[in-house]
């Protein structure tokens, strides 16, 4: 049966538009799916929303498994976006090096730290510091949650191509409109607001700068702030132009109050030519959502994820670090130290 | 490493896609082979059939030719026999002595009684006659016998009429005085050359005369 369905959306996706991922976001209680078209990416191709319960993970893959294939979604490639409870970031100073070195160095220090007996680590490169350094978000997420999550889809005949954090994909939707030359220079604050917390991007064009994260609701608007005056004393004068606030809570009158006061920098929920509006236009209102347009906007990201040959790029990477013994890492570890 | 690099996948994960992925490669491979190879066998299919249609097309062309042909010269066969058939039936015409026997018939017709036809055909082993004349049975005769027996006596006394006989015996009893048609059937000798060899001649007597 599930052969002949695959059959049946090859044949679909034969005929149709060449359409992008699938993206699959765990975003508060909620997952949502989008897919949009390849080459015009305001236009969509299926959503879908279902409620997830952390209480009974199967329950809910079937759901999320029920949805993916009652609603026009085509192919099986997809990119899953962790929930906001199930990664950690740091923010590390470190040497100005290979990616291998810096994900050795986040490898050797933060499951630790986080008290993760398997992770699953990667990093995004911020902004460059002085004498040598740069700036990371170094990813830490739990290992056996990611399986919880990526497993039964790969059961149910679907192709993760990645699995991102939520606030890696808002701000890909967030920077869309930052691909032009005369457009990298402008710098925003984007905001990835979860139920339980949120991550503060400074972004300019492409290119985070510095990013802070929270895990108390009532911590936002500090995290915010924080990322607004640590940007301004790490990479000099960048004043945000907007802010752009995504998840469900986005719409919260007081919030964006509280924000425009502290910083001083409008707040706002969509980019210049209204994209989110539009594609929210298209997805419609289903039955259990009331995001509105920027609790989508994480769905939309991850559906904009560029597609690669080798789109697990840390997969290598793993590989590598599985093949070594853990005494040998520990030893390269701990003569790095000494060596730094 | 940016935002559109960094992934979570766990290598276990991108291990069972890999499979998944190949498997499935296989499957579109195994498939596409397939529809290939199902397209070269129905190619080959059509073309050995189209040939087949061609040389039935072909072969239904020659034995429409050689039936033309055959007809033909059944045709020809036909024609040509006709034309022996209408030389021959000259020939018996000519050879048949219809007028002495039609003369020997109107001779021994009784008085009063009048000739309507006289038939032959060729039965395939001989030839043989009727004769359907009209007339009082007790017309005047020699004695006791009725016109048609003296009639039939005379005939059966003249060459070349063998078994010479009444159809109806009853049209033999002398004492019917009312007029009727009768038959008298004879046969000429096989061993004779006046043998028809196609169809019958008819000799029609005119009306109260004694004519061919």
């Amino acid at each position: 049966m599930r052969h002949a369905q695959w059959f049946a959306s090859r044949i679909k996706h034969a005929f149709g538009p060449r359409c992008g991922p699938i993206g699959i976001e765990y975003r508060d209680g909620f997952v949502r799916m989008v897919q949009v078209v390849r080459e015009r990416r305001s236009q969509i191709v299926a959503s879908a929303c279902v409620a997830y319960d952390q209480e009974a993970p199967e329950r809910s893959i079937e759901q999320v498994e029920h949805a993916l294939r009652g609603s026009d979604f085509r192919g099986r490639e997809c990119v899953v976006v962790l929930p906001f409870d199930a990664v950690r970031t740091a923010i590390m100073a470190v040497e100005d090096g290979s990616d291998e070195a810096i994900l050795e160095t986040i490898r050797g220090t933060l499951p630790k730290r986080f008290g993760m007996e398997r992770a699953q680590c990667d990093f995004i490169r911020l902004g460059a510091l002085e004498h040598g350094l740069c700036e990371v978000t170094a990813i830490v997420a739990d290992r056996t949650r990611v399986e919880r999550i990526v497993l039964p889809l790969i059961d149910a005949g679907y192709w993760p191509s990645a699995v991102e954090p939520s606030f890696a994909a808002v701000a890909r939707t967030a920077n869309r409109t930052s691909r032009r030359a005369s457009d990298r220079a402008r710098v925003r604050l984007a905001v990835d607001l979860h139920a339980n917390g949120a991550t503060a991007m400074l972004v300019q064009g492409q290119t985070i700068l510095h990013s802070t994260t929270c895990d108390r609701r009532a911590n936002i608007v500090h995290t915010i702030f924080a990322c607004y005056t640590e940007g301004q004393e790490l990479f000099g004068a960048c004043d945000p132009m907007d802010v752009r606030l995504a998840g469900t809570n986005a719409y919260d009158p007081e919030l964006v109050e509280d924000v425009e006061r502290s910083i001083g920098v409008r707040v706002g929920h969509d980019d210049e030519v209204g994209m989110l509006a539009a594609a929210y236009a298209q997805i419609g209102v289903h039955a259990i959502d009331r995001g509105g347009a920027a609790a989508w906007a994480g769905a939309i990201g991850a559906a904009f994820r560029p597609q690669r040959a080798n789109a697990s790029s840390n997969t290598e990477r793993d590989r590598a670090a599985h093949a070594l013994p853990l005494a040998h890492q520990q030893e390269s570890d701990t003569a790095r130290r000494e060596a730094a | 490493m940016n935002t559109d690099t960094v992934n979570l996948l766990p290598h276990s994960a991108a291990e069972r896609i890999g499979r998944a992925k190949r498997w499935s490669g296989a499957c579109q491979t195994a498939l596409a082979l397939t529809l290939v190879a199902a397209g070269a066998a129905a190619a080959t299919e059509a073309g050995r059939l189209e040939a087949l249609e061609a040389r039935d097309a072909s072969e239904r062309q020659a034995e429409s030719a050689l039936a033309r042909d055959e007809h033909r010269r059944r045709l020809e066969a036909e024609v040509m026999s006709l034309a022996t058939t209408a030389v021959a039936l000259r020939r018996s015409q000519g050879e048949l002595p219809l007028e002495s026997m039609l003369g020997a018939i109107t001779e021994a017709l009784p008085p009063e009684h009048r000739l309507e036809r006289v038939h032959l055909v060729d039965s395939g082993q001989g030839l043989q006659g009727e004769i359907v004349a009209c007339g009082r049975p007790n017309a005047a005769t020699n004695g006791s016998a009725s016109a048609i027996s003296s009639f039939t006596t005379a005939l059966a006394a003249m060459k070349p009429f063998e078994r010479v006989a009444a159809a109806d015996p009853d049209a033999t009893k002398p004492d019917l005085a009312t007029p009727l048609a009768y038959l008298i059937r004879f046969q000429l000798p096989s061993d004779r050359v006046f043998s028809v060899v196609q169809g019958d001649a008819d000799v029609n007597a005119g009306e109260g005369g004694h004519d061919e």
